[in-house]
């Protein structure tokens, strides 16, 4: 096929590394040809706290990626996480300067410059610039281009990282021996595919739950006009489970995925599950002893309810329920919990669901929500042609910064 | 009667005080000199003392401590004159209460100044404070949290409610309104045992001095509960609501008590026996190293066996300390040159061991949101009590 390329999209996750492997025709289709997974090592809370344990874990699931799809990859999509990523609001302005106050294309590029050029601390780099629409003086309009005003503005959600830890990211798929051709963060990754268009566009938030770290997005008025990233995950579910329930991080981890629950149910009260299963009479394992399956939604509602309101709080204003008619959508490993998509609509006064299966996605073992970064990260190379010539800046970056840290 | 001839005093201090206050004072507060504290002239039943002026008359102090201790500091003399009280039947050597619901700008910063006020005066000194949620924002809890240090540094007993805990705990199908009053229940209850112990005629009666060796002049976390039984051995079943009490969170706040007041309400038929094995038992479950004093007091109407039983207890790190020297001097071996170690500057013992709880986290730097570390279980920091 020409003009096709052979990518993989990686996954760094704190507790395990997915790489998935596709076929890409620029602007028109992707192929899924394979996928390779690893447990993960040297991350914590979305971060690289390990580099030797991080490349290790890595590489074991590029090289089963590339055995499973039986094809070789020819650069990397990464995604980026962890509470260095941060964000800001900021709106370029410009005066029309045509007399007759049409709008040309140069106004355009220097709101967009405007809107674009603030200069980030040093150490600091820019990773995305997404855009949030135009107004033409105070009114919304989609495309200025030729139309009738005084005063343009635009304004851009951007999103910036520690560039020794994007260096770090690249390094790890490098030492593979493969260039990283883009990078995206996992709250935008996500919220590329979880939601339709018509939930963009009557406005909703995007909240990945993944081990390490919970990356949110949020649409108004069909833009994303918040993303970000709080390091409360999965793990932190595992973590409390062991420390009330006095078991090991394993054991915690099974009891979580087998029986645990957001919200007690009825009846909850007088149930119990055994440690380690239901054996003939109950006890018959050394050690085994019942935990009462009200126990469950005691450690973790307190600490869903947290992160609800920690995303509740880090969206500010921009939290209006009359303005999220298209709800919170969950996805990530944790989504799966049973009741957190009650727990989630009720504590944030909004329609809540579980990301929808991708239709573009046949194969089952990739349908499930932990897979949706990896899945928006080969959606934005299907689009990263298009957005390359709206945004050459993005590629130019990023050369750049493998330039600086001498990567490729 | 006991010693104190004084009636004992409320202190009822900012908005939320004050409504504790008067939701308690037709039934618990009936024989007590109850005095609100506001900023602003506020209507209850019984007297309240307004140190407003100018704009903090109209609008309090608008959340923010520092209006609060500005204007305190100007109507100092006014203030410390009707805490103290000039004439017969002042807090004076009495047992004084103090309601304040801390997180807002008027309780938070008037709270500590009249605890200090009070306890120079002689008085035994107790705090009720009620803590704020955690979805009343970061400023809140961070203006309780000071408050709450401030009035352990005063050296009073301070009893801390979160509203949260509180909450949580309430009946299945309580209202909003009456979730928020579930802090009521222990405030009343903390206030009958003390007094019952100190004023009424009982069993067992205590001395004043002794009960204020325990309850004042340490900068320490206070250890309370409360629990109720009845039926033919009520002892038996208190024990575990009692030792269990959801502000006790775990047995690892309950091992730091050093000094224990129980105050005991029973019924006619309970004999005294029972109330020492009751004692020593839960002596022994608090690892109780001071001073044990339990009062008891009978209740005439009560037809059937029944008991109520509220528990102060104290850390003292100071007997520690002495105790462990004490033992370490009994090991040390003769002959052996040792060096002196300087004496430690901390007054105050920190047993946060259980807040410090990060698990797989232990070695990870802090991850702080809203002010906490949001690496320790929630359920910790919310003082959730886990039924397993």
């Amino acid at each position: 096929m020409t003009n096709s390329k052979t990518i993989a999209a990686v996954e760094i996750g704190t507790s395990k590394v997915i790489a998935v492997v596709a076929e890409v025709a620029a602007g028109q289709s992707i192929s899924l040809l394979g996928k390779g997974e690893a447990t993960s090592l040297g991350v914590r809370r979305g971060e690289i706290i390990n580099f030797r344990q991080a490349c290790e874990a890595t590489h074991a699931a590029l090289n089963a990626a590339e055995k499973n799809s039986r094809t070789n990859i020819d650069s990397v999509y990464l995604s980026l996480s962890g509470r260095q990523l941060e964000g800001f609001y900021h709106v370029g302005t410009t005066a029309i300067n045509a007399p007759n106050g049409i709008v040309s294309d140069s106004d355009i590029a220097r709101v967009t410059e405007n809107a674009r050029s603030k200069i980030l601390p040093e150490g600091r780099l820019y990773l995305h610039h997404i855009k949030n629409g135009f107004h033409l003086d105070g009114r919304f309009v989609e495309n200025p281009l030729h139309q009738k005003g005084q005063k343009l503005e635009v304004a851009y959600w951007h999103i910036h990282a520690d560039a020794r830890r994007v260096s770090e990211a690249m390094n790890v798929i490098n030492r593979y021996g493969l260039p990283v051709e883009d990078i995206v963060t996992t709250s935008v990754a996500s919220a590329l595919v979880s939601p339709s268009e018509e939930e963009k566009k009557k406005g909703c938030i995007v909240l990945d739950i993944g081990g390490g770290a919970s990356h949110y997005a949020l649409y108004r008025n069909g833009f994303m006009a918040r993303a970000g990233v709080i390091s409360i995950g999965g793990d932190h579910l595992t973590n409390d489970l062991s420390i009330a329930l006095r078991v090991n991080l394993r054991q915690a981890e099974t009891l979580k995925k087998a029986h645990a629950k957001a919200i007690a149910e009825e009846g909850d009260k007088n149930q119990q599950r055994w440690l380690y299963g239901d054996l003939l009479d109950g006890n018959s394992a050394i050690g085994n002893r019942p935990i009462k399956t009200s126990a469950f939604a005691q450690v973790l509602a307190p600490r869903l309810e947290e992160l609800f309101d920690l995303l509740r709080d880090e969206l500010g204003d921009l939290y209006e329920p009359s303005e999220l008619k298209g709800g919170i959508i969950l996805s990530g490993g944790s989504s799966r919990l049973t009741g957190l998509i009650e727990l989630a609509g009720r504590r944030l006064m909004l329609p809540a669901k579980q990301a929808a299966a991708l239709p573009w996605v046949s194969d089952a073992t990739l349908k499930g929500p932990e897979y949706t970064t990896v899945m928006g990260l080969l959606y934005s190379a299907l689009t990263l042609p298009v957005r390359t010539q709206q945004n050459p800046g993005r590629t130019t970056l990023l050369n750049k910064l493998s330039k600086l840290f001498n990567l490729t | 009667m006991s010693a104190l001839l004084n009636k004992p005093k409320v202190f009822a201090i900012g908005g939320a005080g004050i409504k504790i206050a008067t939701r308690l004072a037709e039934n618990t507060l009936v024989d007590f000199d109850i005095l609100g504290v506001d900023l602003t002239p506020t209507t209850a039943p019984f007297e309240v003392f307004s140190l407003g002026g100018g704009t903090t008359e109209v609008f309090g102090s608008g959340g923010d401590p520092e209006v609060t201790l500005r204007t305190a500091q100007e109507k100092n003399a006014e203030l410390e004159a009707k805490i103290i009280g000039t004439n017969q039947g002042s807090a004076s050597n009495g047992l004084v209460f103090i309601i304040a619901g801390l997180g807002g700008g008027t309780a938070s910063a008037l709270a500590p100044i009249v605890a200090s006020i009070a306890l120079k005066s002689g008085a035994i000194v107790t705090v009720f404070a009620t803590l704020p949620c955690s979805n009343e924002g970061n400023r809140r809890t961070s203006q309780a949290r000071q408050a709450l240090n401030e009035l352990r540094g005063a050296g009073v007993t301070v009893v801390p409610l979160p509203n949260e805990l509180y909450m949580r705990h309430a009946p299945t199908g309580c209202s909003m309104l009456e979730s928020l009053t579930q802090t009521d229940i222990p405030i009343a209850r903390g206030i009958r045992g003390l007094t019952g112990a100190l004023y009424s005629q009982g069993l067992l009666e205590v001395d004043t001095e002794a009960v204020k060796k325990i309850l004042c002049g340490r900068s320490a976390k206070t250890i309370f509960s409360l629990a109720e039984a009845e039926g033919s051995l009520p002892f038996g079943t208190l024990y575990n609501p009692l030792t269990d009490y959801p502000l006790l969170q775990s047995g690892e706040v309950a091992r730091s008590a050093d000094h224990l007041l129980l105050c005991l309400k029973i019924s006619r038929d309970i004999s005294l026996k029972e109330v020492n094995d009751f004692a020593t038992q839960l002596c022994e479950k608090f690892g109780i190293r001071g001073e044990k004093i339990v009062s008891a007091t009978i209740h005439n109407d009560w037809t059937e066996p029944r008991v109520e039983a509220t528990l102060f207890a104290q850390p003292d790190p100071e007997l520690r300390k002495k105790q462990a020297a004490a033992i370490q001097a009994a090991v040390k071996k003769p002959g052996k040159k040792t060096e002196e170690k300087p004496e430690s500057i901390q007054t105050q013992f920190g047993f946060d061991t259980l807040l410090d709880q990060r698990g797989f986290f232990e070695s990870s730097e802090p991850n702080i949101y809203r002010g906490e570390d949001v690496d320790v279980p929630t359920y910790l920091r919310r003082g959730v009590k886990i039924v397993l």
